[in-house]
């Protein structure tokens, strides 16, 4: 039995750690489509237009390149973040895979094993 | 639909499972559509403020520096608006700037919650053929029972 709690453990660990690594992909799109609006918005401007950063409860003017420069980095940022997320995606589900072929193996054979066992002692009882 | 299951196959637990499945996507989609319906609603108040001070010079407001405390004030400029963009940016325009972008934002929030409405109606569809095929399914186990019992 211990050796199916184990595998069954490490099944749902494998789980949990997917939703979550699922779930932080998802965050980092919302950012990025964000970030992408922004920058859509940006490119549309004059030159003069003034554009405010907001820090706090304050609106600090900012210089329209660095302001573009600042959304292109986060942008290039959050690709390269969704590019890792995405990897440890593809790892874990293998890993999750495994463990689930693991755990349903485990438990036929434990299945085999009951029948088996049944089986031998329905002989017996017969003799 | 990429689904190729072809339902009557499937024992009624999986069909319930299946159902399961549908009604979350669906709660999840429904989630979306209220949330865009929010977005329109606070882009629309804003298109109509933009217009509302634009419409005279010199109106007087009052100027909220907390949520609670207030600043009688005057409209200095009712032609220069800072609209916040996303991510903490803010972008000064002009009235009729102004109202260009919330027209665009308005117009592409509409035509997604279109598209998601499409959706929506899909998923509701499909609930309801999978709810057809589950009765059936359970009519006819039902009838195979009463046959045993009348043995």
């Amino acid at each position: 039995m211990s050796s199916i709690e184990q595998l069954s453990k490490g099944y749902n660990q494998a789980q949990s750690e997917l939703t979550q690594l699922v779930s932080s992909r998802q965050q980092l799109e919302t950012q990025y489509q964000e970030n992408k609006i922004v920058k859509e918005e940006f490119d549309k401007l004059e030159d003069d237009t003034k554009i405010y950063k907001q820090i706090g409860p304050v609106l600090m003017p900012q210089d329209q390149s660095e302001a573009k420069l600042n959304v292109d980095k986060r942008l290039e940022f959050i690709k390269r973040e969704i590019d890792r997320v995405e990897e440890k995606i593809k790892n874990e589900q293998d890993r999750f895979a495994k463990a689930r072929d693991q755990l349903v193996s485990a438990r036929t054979e434990k299945m085999q094993q009951a029948a088996q066992l049944q089986q031998a002692s329905a002989a017996q009882q017969k003799q | 639909m990429s689904q190729k299951v072809n339902l009557n196959e499937l024992e009624p637990q999986q069909i319930l499972q299946f159902k399961a499945q549908i009604n979350k996507e669906l709660d999840n989609l429904q989630g979306s559509f209220r949330a865009l319906k929010l977005a329109q609603m606070k882009y629309k108040e804003c298109h109509e403020n933009v217009q509302r001070v634009n419409v005279s010079p010199n109106q007087e407001i009052m100027v909220p520096l907390t949520a609670s405390l207030y600043l009688p004030g005057k409209i200095k400029d009712n032609d220069k608006f800072l609209i916040d963009v996303g991510t903490g940016y803010y972008v000064e325009k002009s009235s009729e700037e102004a109202v260009k972008f919330f027209d665009g934002r308005l117009s592409k929030l509409n035509q997604d919650s279109t598209k998601l409405t499409q959706l929506i109606r899909e998923k509701l569809q499909l609930v309801q053929r999978v709810d057809e095929v589950l009765r059936e399914k359970l009519a006819v186990q039902q009838k195979e029972i009463e046959k045993q019992h009348a043995k």
